[in-house]
């Protein structure tokens, strides 16, 4: 184990992890993990017990983006049409 | 989101929607004082030896709602059962309130929780907490406990101050909450943090003696 990176390392870091993105996006952990799973958030499988990693900047962004197209009523299928393979 | 210390975590989910810890929750309150105990000891204020907390460096800023108890623990080494005897089954609860106090401010502070005049006579500092901050905690612990990967020690140490003072079940289903369980387990036998280990036994046999008396 070892120490909860600072907020401050974290908006310095290139990768985050999804307890991180959950700290800085607000965002629920099931509404990520469900994002995750569906191909909206892409990701990255680090080699060591196969932790995923996000690139911070983009999946923030990436998080906003699903969070307001949600509120104007966009539908996960429609996400997922609109982000395939993005 | 803010940087929480353990114990400002921990209180946030104690605390209930009318802004208390009650009073027939002894456990609870155990948990708030090991928690602080906890951030002393993971911040390097403290070493634990059989039980034994001993100061061993200054307390840094981010720990000043924990100065109360940091001065009391400089005074001697002490060891655990003092300390929660001191806190938490004395006639005035003049050490905890100041705790809770100092904690409950800082929330405030934060923005995660609000500071009004409650209880039965209108006389008691309640801080009603912020439901959205305390989300925002539960949703962290959340996504490490149930990813796969490497468990923060902060995490690990919330995740067991909440399993052992009976406070998963209003934040996680059954089904996370055994998966929470097996993680916990697996940590006493894996972790390389012998401090987590001893907080793990300490606030299990607490909470054991609170359940006797």
């Amino acid at each position: 184990m070892s120490r909860q990176r600072s907020m401050e390392t974290i908006l310095q870091s290139e990768y985050v992890t999804i307890g991180e993105l959950v700290r800085l996006t607000g965002a629920r952990y099931s509404t990520l993990k469900y994002y995750t799973e569906e191909g909206l958030l892409p990701f990255e499988q680090g080699e060591t017990n196969l932790t995923r990693r996000y690139r911070r900047e983009e999946s923030v962004a990436r998080i906003a983006l699903l969070r307001r197209l949600r509120q104007e009523g966009e539908t996960i299928p429609a996400l997922k049409a609109r982000f395939a393979g993005r | 989101m803010h940087d929480l210390t353990i114990s400002q975590g921990y209180l946030l989910c104690s605390l209930g929607d009318k802004g208390t810890i009650s009073s027939l929750r002894a456990e609870v309150q155990v948990g708030l004082v090991a928690s602080g105990v906890m951030d002393l000891l993971l911040e390097g204020c403290g070493t634990l030896q059989q039980k034994k907390f001993d100061v061993a460096g200054p307390l840094p800023g981010r720990l000043e709602p924990l100065s109360s108890l940091y001065e009391f623990l400089q005074e001697k080494p002490r060891i655990l059962e003092d300390i929660a005897s001191e806190y938490n089954f004395s006639f005035t609860d003049r050490r905890y309130n100041q705790l809770l106090q100092d904690l409950g401010r800082s929330l405030v502070t934060m923005g995660l929780a609000e500071e009004r005049q409650g209880g039965l006579w209108g006389n008691k500092t309640c801080y009603l907490p912020d439901p959205q901050g305390r989300d925002q905690v539960i949703q962290s612990l959340r996504a490490e406990l149930l990813e796969a990967g490497e468990l923060s020690d902060e995490a690990a140490a919330l995740a067991v101050l909440l399993a052992k003072t009976g406070q998963l079940g209003q934040y996680f289903s059954k089904y996370e909450r055994g998966a929470i369980k097996a993680r916990i387990k697996e940590l006493k036998h894996t972790s390389n943090n012998k401090i987590v280990q001893e907080m793990v036994d300490y606030i299990t046999a607490l909470v054991v003696v609170i359940a006797v008396c």
